[in-house]
């Protein structure tokens, strides 16, 4: 298995196990109950949950350009990566429209969202945008969908 | 503008010459996974490749390489 590959099922692993963490985190006390001060340090716990998540990215980024340079990774991998990054843009806006405008329908008669779903947005925001591209570069490597 | 799709007679040529995948990856400065897909036609490489792979094989660009008409 390429390094490429490697990382990229070690990254999707991570930041799946993130984005559920979060999810959890939050649905667990109430997305409502989520932002009581009596929650604080459950709160401060659940944006710990993330660090791992960008300790990973920043070794596989430096394990990138290590390969890059030693000729583990090439032209084929920057196009790979290039190629999920497109498509990373595109589900990641859909996905972060559909969960806001869902927000909205739902609170409309209520006139208040929940700030813990807010919070859920940002947090989770950033985890999707890295599980996607470990996902979306798998499938790029697997169908042989970039060329260089 | 379609893209044109390009095939190459990588697998053959490097097969004649007796060069393992891994080695022929290492002349052309390229990973042996990218020279898997370039086999498989899986793969169309950068101009800089293309080229790299031509010189490993000792030949022209058009005897390796040739689009679709």
């Amino acid at each position: 298995m390429s390094i490429a590959r490697r990382n990229a099922i070690a990254a999707a692993i991570i930041w799946a196990l993130i984005l559920g963490g979060l999810i959890t985190a939050v649905i667990k006390p109430g997305a409502a109950n989520f932002t009581a001060p009596e929650q604080q340090i459950w709160r401060i716990l659940t944006a710990i949950i993330i660090l791992p998540g960008f300790l990973l990215n920043a070794y596989l980024g430096w394990q990138s350009r290590r390969g890059l340079r030693e000729g583990e990774l090439d032209e084929r991998d920057e196009a790979i990566a290039r190629h999920a990054s497109e498509a990373t843009l595109i589900v990641v806006a859909i996905l972060v429209y559909l969960t806001a405008i869902i927000l909205y329908e739902t609170h409309l008669a209520s006139g208040t969202v929940p700030t813990g779903w807010m919070y859920l947005l940002a947090y989770g925001t950033v985890a999707l945008i890295s599980l996607v591209h470990a996902l979306a570069r798998l499938i790029v490597d697997l169908t042989g969908a970039a060329d260089g | 503008m379609a893209k044109a799709k390009i095939h190459n007679h990588v697998r053959r040529l490097r097969e004649e010459r007796g060069i393992t995948q891994t080695d022929f990856a290492r002349r052309c400065g390229c990973t042996r996974q990218t020279i898997i897909m370039l086999e498989q036609e899986r793969y169309v490489p950068s101009l800089s490749l293309a080229f790299a792979v031509a010189k490993s094989l000792e030949l022209t660009l058009e005897e390796v390489f040739e689009p679709e008409v």
